[in-house]
């Protein structure tokens, strides 16, 4: 399995995505400064983007939908619930929670733009975070009481947020961003990262 | 099974994969632009969004979410390629793209200059217009010759934004956007959608909708234009 990667961005996800996992893989770094991009790589990645995976015939981007796969995939009952269980519908609403809210949001706070929050899939800034703060009154983890690929996701954006000093003042997320960096495997992905990530770049994407 | 629902809004391509599904559904409408939210309604969609489901032990909301989680539940290796077929990560890309790709960077592009296309997952309007083309690659649907649940969730994403026109320009995407129309599923959750209940609020927006739509052309060259401008500036 190999994975396409670029230091202090979305492609963290995967690496700790993988390293929860516990399967082989190999990492391919993309050089995201330069515009050319390795044919191979766009193969996998049409948009150049990393993350990007090649898992024999299986070629993908998109971190939430390479972390959903990689769960399904390797480590069923336990990074994902299955398909059949009670928790399966609530752990892909916060698979989907990534990119379908809190990264939009964050953005357009960021680029300090407003849109409709009535129309958005993603309401606003505000919005996001208390839906997010909720999510997590009932445990440590988001879905259940155990960790899955969702923390994941959500963990590395609080991470990221936290670095970036975005996350507001919530001592609920900051809990929840400590819990998610302490994770062994998370350790291992940041190591992964080397020196690049260690001043807290971790979770600004390319 | 309870789908919280109201017309016009992102809960019709929920409708949509229930008709494609043939499974039994209620709909519950919830009046979009009042504020207040029943508690029972807020208990599974805590953002007070449409669509939000009830599936006995199952409450969740997300329409990308319910989507996916019908077809694995109900339809698998049908509208959802197995767990260990190789489609599945390909399948799983193209449910993500309509949320994280699509919709943002539309929005961006409609709402003022292009942000940080580097940064962001979607990149910009063109880059996620070639890309769903490529993907497409001449084939019916986005997995080739079957129709699966990313269909529903693209073709209803490229559905709301072609009212705008805007993709207009890009044939091969207009054409799938309308095969996507024609399938009986859609033409049942349509007529749904039409004789479902519409608050006065709601009737207003429409025609603001349209107004804007007609718009879209006058706006988009002038954003691209901005933007360039903003750019050589730097």
């Amino acid at each position: 399995m190999k994975l396409w990667w670029s230091p202090g961005t979305r492609a963290v996800r995967a690496v700790w995505m993988l390293e929860e996992a516990g399967v082989d893989y190999e990492r391919a770094a993309v050089d995201l400064s330069e515009p050319r991009r390795d044919p191979e790589f766009l193969a996998a990645s049409p948009m150049g983007k990393v993350p990007a995976l090649e898992d024999g015939d299986v070629r993908m981007w998109d971190s939430a939908a390479i972390c959903m796969y990689l769960a399904d995939r390797y480590a069923p009952d336990r990074l994902a619930p299955a398909a059949d269980s009670a928790d399966r519908g609530l752990w892909l609403q916060w698979m989907f929670f990534v990119p379908g809210a809190i990264e939009p949001a964050a953005a357009e706070k960021e680029a300090g733009r407003l849109s409709v929050p009535r129309v958005n899939g993603w309401g606003n800034f505000d919005k996001m975070i208390d839906t997010w703060e909720r999510g997590l009154e009932a445990g440590a983890w988001i879905v259940g009481d155990r960790f899955t690929a969702a923390d994941v996701m959500l963990g590395s954006c609080a991470i990221g947020m936290r670095a970036k000093g975005t996350l507001p003042g919530s001592p609920v997320l900051e809990a929840y961003a400590a819990r998610c960096a302490a994770r062994e495997a998370y350790r291992r992905a940041l190591a992964a990262e080397g020196s690049a990530a260690a001043g807290g770049s971790l979770g600004r994407a390319r | 099974m309870k789908l919280y629902w109201c017309p016009e809004t992102r809960a019709n391509r929920v409708v949509w994969m229930l008709e494609e599904l043939g499974v039994d559904y209620e709909t519950v409408y919830v009046d979009i632009f009042k504020p207040a939210r029943s508690a029972e309604f807020l208990a599974v969609s805590p953002m007070g969004k449409v669509p939000a489901l009830d599936d006995g032990e199952v409450r969740m909301c997300d329409s990308s979410a319910i989507c996916l989680y019908l077809a694995d539940r109900y339809a698998p290796g049908e509208l959802a390629p197995a767990l260990d077929d190789p489609d599945r990560g390909c399948f799983l890309q193209w449910m993500t793209f309509a949320p994280g790709v699509v919709e943002p960077a539309v929005t961006e592009m409609l709402g003022g200059p292009a942000g940080d296309s580097r940064a962001n997952g979607w990149g910009d309007f063109d880059r996620m217009v070639k890309t769903w083309e490529q993907g497409l690659g001449g084939n019916p649907w986005i997995l080739g010759e079957r129709f699966t649940a990313a269909d529903v969730m693209l073709g209803a994403t490229g559905v709301l934004f072609q009212r705008f026109k805007l993709f207009r320009g890009h044939p091969a995407l207009s054409d799938y956007i309308a095969r996507c129309e024609r399938r009986e599923a859609f033409q049942r959750a349509l007529a749904v959608d039409r004789a479902g209940p519409r608050s006065l609020p709601a009737r207003v927006q429409a025609l603001a909708m349209g107004a804007a739509a007609s718009m879209v052309w006058v706006r988009k060259p002038a954003y691209r234009l901005l933007d360039r401008l903003r750019r050589r500036r730097r």
